[in-house]
């Protein structure tokens, strides 16, 4: 397949590759924007409840929360070598790290949804349907409010982020992405890599202290 | 598809961008950012009119103590409707999506935004997020004032849900547009485009993109938990299960006071354009006006605690914002001086949007110094939620942006149609839209001061003279904005045929035809030069600008 | 046309780029962290928020400097990523202050039986 030739706003073909990249870092910072919401959220509400938060948060599933982490890792690393695999020309291997990091996205929403599971039977639910026992009423309903929000709009990235990898996996193996100009590829690859980033700060607020 | 390319006769100019090509079909498929800029036009003025309508219905009941034409419950929604639609669907996307769409690709000598897809994407989610916004009003919605404010958005009776899942959508449409706009200006520059050549009008515009880009989805993520609390009761910010509705303030202003600067920043970048031009002078400082929009773009990101002073937040917080608001009224000062610094010993021509210019220097710095003394909490507990606030904030965005857009209209008319408007009715507009403005919002100074709180539809009998005065200029004011359009409107078909460059300014967009072709210039323009060098002529800058 | 942009410095520099061996690292340092981080709150000894929060923060980076490449990405795609962690931190710092200085709360409505919505 030839090198495609660039639109005509562009001068040059790394131009408008190097335009798009940064197009979608401008993105990303809007969607860390979008998620900063949740996080004034929970430093102002842990600011007011603190020893509730604690007490909340040391009966969150941990387990659950925990092994997600390590998956969402995995799946980063195993996105990151898809695109080892696309620069090396092979849109196959490219193809297929793509198609296990979106089963890694699969299992992330499993085990997402058996916690829930958890969450539901205990009570630990949202605003007035809150019915957990085992933690303070006022600081845990607050805790748990934020705890499905946030925890809600981050499965719905990864839902979005698993269609994203699908995609590029169905593009990648027809050979649609050159080793010298992939800038699509990357961007679906930044988009799943910022979903685990935001795993990664809130795992910790969550779950850990 | 009827769209027909006419294929240019040789030797001949090629067609400009409004006869490139034909048919309704290649405008609304179009990814010239142009033709795109001129449907926001066409959408925005809609929404502009509509949102103008809402205030003078209820400007008319306020002329008599009592009851007149509204009961209280329509008088709260037309006062939020004029909020939200003034707000949301025409202030923030009017000079960015508009005159930016138009003129930052041909100042910065690119032949098109980025991504001209997105571009249009951006339009078609605007237009599907003010029909939402809009059904939700009509269908009896919302009464909660433009700013939702908690615990009373929860346990409204009234609709709500489509009118913030409408904002929601338009702030989808901001951000887009604010990342193809920083993305253009980072790296579509024209040869020899080097930062401390862009025009000052680019260097707003591309201040108010970071906003646009990092500020919106925080209200997007607000007014979504609002709609949910509304709606399922999730309880987020209620009190009664311990939540925290001051929370919901500190989230919506984190960026509604921003986006007091999308609307006042591209309005500076009109200003910043006209004051040279008219003056036929470089200003008195580039690097004062393009760094203070930064500066206000980022120091604007500090201030939101100051809308909060009453709701009960802390002294210490308080305190903080305090002095955070003032940081950005020097900014706006440094600008204010360099432009009145322009004009000193400048080849003054006197015309419509120089007029312009002079309404919005007295509007803007009456607007901005009120806020100086409204960031003070100690005046601010005495002011708050009085009239004096709504003047304060009219007199920046009408004053403001509104005066910058007309000039906006009235400067880069020849640049986007081609023609000629008249001068003295333009001239006459100005004049008349300057005083319908006064009289509508001075009134509401001395009202606000001396106790008159916002949103009630009725009031003790002593207040009636100021507010008869009020609507006396609201009618006023609309009618002379009608005037200004009708102009407008009228030299589209029956104006005199423009030069290429009728003001003789100095920026790059005039290098291209007027209007300028499908893509933008003949041939990429070359920059060795600051953009107002007015010693330079006409000739000289052409020659410079396409060597060969 | 590819590989002619040498004077540009708005396209990234792709002449080291981050290569599959830095994907190993930098995914090794990360389960190392994460694993750190996880038996840090299961010690008796009470670490606290921030510590969980700076190896998250420090975790975030190497995702972002390696595995989204933004150590070989144009300034501007830096300055940016930069400022946005800088207003989220703003954002979190100046919303919490709030309550933290605020006066003390009214009392709460009593324990579990006043949600006012519980009965809608």
């Amino acid at each position: 397949m030839p090198a495609p030739s660039p639109a005509e706003q562009f001068a040059t073909l790394e131009r408008q590759g190097a335009t798009l990249r940064f197009g979608m870092w401008l993105f990303l910072t809007s969607e860390l924007l979008l998620f900063s919401g949740f996080f004034a959220l929970y430093g102002a509400y842990r600011a007011t409840y603190s020893a509730d938060f604690q007490a909340a948060l040391h009966h969150n599933t941990l387990a659950y929360g925990s092994v997600n982490t390590y998956v969402l890792l995995t799946s980063s690393f195993t996105v990151a070598l898809s695109v080892s695999a696309i620069r090396r020309g092979a849109g196959k291997a490219a193809s297929a790290w793509l198609g296990l990091s979106a089963l890694f996205g699969l299992a992330f929403l499993v085990i997402k949804a058996a916690e829930y599971g958890v969450h539901i039977h205990e009570g630990a639910l949202p605003g007035h349907w809150y019915r957990f026992r085992e933690a303070p009423t006022l600081g845990g309903a607050r805790f748990y409010t934020l705890y499905w929000i946030t925890t809600g709009a981050h499965a719905l990235h990864v839902t979005g982020g698993i269609g994203v990898l699908l995609w590029l996996a169905w593009h990648a193996r027809r050979g649609r992405y050159l080793p010298e100009y992939h800038p699509t590829f990357e961007m679906g690859t930044l988009y799943w890599h910022f979903v685990d980033v935001m795993w990664i700060f809130i795992w910790p607020i969550f779950y850990l202290t | 598809m009827i769209a027909v390319k006419l294929e240019p006769e040789p030797m001949a100019l090629p067609p400009d961008y409004l006869h490139a090509k034909q048919g309704p079909m290649s405008w609304l498929t179009t990814t010239d950012h142009k033709r795109i800029a001129l449907m926001f036009y066409g959408a925005v003025l809609v929404m502009f009119l509509l949102g103008g309508v809402f205030a003078l219905l209820f400007r008319t009941e306020l002329l008599s103590p009592r009851r007149d034409i509204m009961d209280a419950t329509t008088y709260n929604k037309l006062f939020t409707w004029h909020g939200i639609v003034m707000v949301w669907l025409f202030l923030i996307p009017s000079i960015p999506n508009i005159f930016g769409n138009f003129i930052l690709p041909l100042q910065l000598g690119a032949r098109d935004l980025a991504f001209p897809r997105l571009n249009l994407a951006s339009f078609y989610v605007y237009l599907v997020g003010a029909t939402i916004v809009l059904s939700g009003l009509f269908a009896g919605g919302t009464d909660t004032g433009w700013t939702f404010y908690m615990p009373y958005s929860e346990n409204t009776p009234v609709t709500l849900f489509p009118v913030v899942f409408g904002i929601f959508v338009v702030g989808i449409s901001s951000i887009f547009t604010g990342l193809n706009f920083i993305a253009t200006v980072h790296m579509l520059r024209a040869e020899g485009m080097t930062w401390r050549r862009l025009p000052l009008f680019t260097w707003s515009i591309y201040a108010t993109s970071i906003i646009l880009v990092l500020a919106t989805p925080v209200l997007g993520l607000s007014l979504i938990l609002v709609g949910l609390d509304h709606v399922f009761h999730l309880g987020v910010f209620d009190p009664a299960t311990g939540g925290d509705p001051v929370l919901f303030q500190h989230l919506f202003w984190f960026y509604s006071h921003p986006a007091v600067y999308i609307m006042i920043l591209p309005a500076m970048g009109v200003i910043s354009e006209v004051v040279p031009t008219f003056a036929h002078r470089r200003p008195s400082s580039y690097a004062a006006i393009a760094l203070s929009s930064l500066g206000i773009a980022f120091g604007g990101f500090l201030a939101w605690g100051h809308h909060m002073f009453v709701a009960g937040i802390s002294t210490l917080d308080a305190g903080v914002f305090g002095i955070f608001s003032m940081f950005v009224a020097v900014f706006s000062a440094i600008k204010v001086f360099t432009w009145v610094a322009t004009l000193y010993r400048g080849d003054i021509v006197f015309s419509t949007p120089l007029l312009y210019f002079f309404g919005f220097l007295f509007l803007f710095v009456f607007g901005g110094m009120t806020g100086v003394a409204v960031a003070t909490q100690s005046l601010d507990v005495h002011w708050h939620d009085t009239y004096f606030i709504v003047a304060h904030f009219h007199f920046i965005m009408v004053g403001g942006s509104l005066t910058s857009f007309l000039a906006a209209a009235h400067y880069w008319f020849p640049k986007m149609f081609g023609r000629l408007y008249s001068e003295r009715v333009g001239l006459l507009a100005a004049s008349l839209v300057f005083m319908g403005f006064v009289l509508t919002f001075l009134p509401q100074f001395l009202l606000g001061n001396a106790g008159m709180p916002r949103r009630y539809y009725s009031y003790p009998a002593e207040y009636q003279w100021l507010h008869v005065l009020s609507t006396g200029g609201s009618y006023l004011l609309g009618s002379a904005v009608l005037l200004a359009l009708g102009n407008l409107a009228l030299a589209l078909a029956y104006g005199a045929r423009s030069e290429q460059n009728p003001w003789e300014a100095r920026t790059f967009e005039w290098l291209s035809p007027s209007p300028p072709p499908e893509h933008n210039f003949e041939s990429p323009p070359v920059i060795d030069r600051e953009p107002y060098a007015f010693d330079l002529s006409e000739e000289q800058i052409r020659a410079r600008a396409f060597p060969g | 046309m590819i590989g002619r942009a040498e004077e540009d410095e708005n396209v990234a520099k792709r002449d080291a780029p981050v290569t599959t061996r830095h994907y190993l690292y930098a995914y090794a340092a990360l389960i190392v962290l994460a694993s750190a981080s996880l038996g840090l709150s299961l010690l008796p000894v009470h670490t606290g928020l921030g510590v969980a929060l700076a190896i998250g923060a420090l975790k975030a980076f190497i995702v972002l400097a390696w595995f989204m490449h933004l150590v070989q990405e144009n300034f501007g795609s830096k300055v940016f990523m930069f400022l946005a962690g800088l207003l989220v931190f703003t954002l979190v710092l100046l919303t919490a202050l709030d309550p933290l200085t605020r006066a003390p709360y009214p009392p709460p409505p009593a324990e579990n039986t006043v949600f006012r919505r519980a009965a809608h």
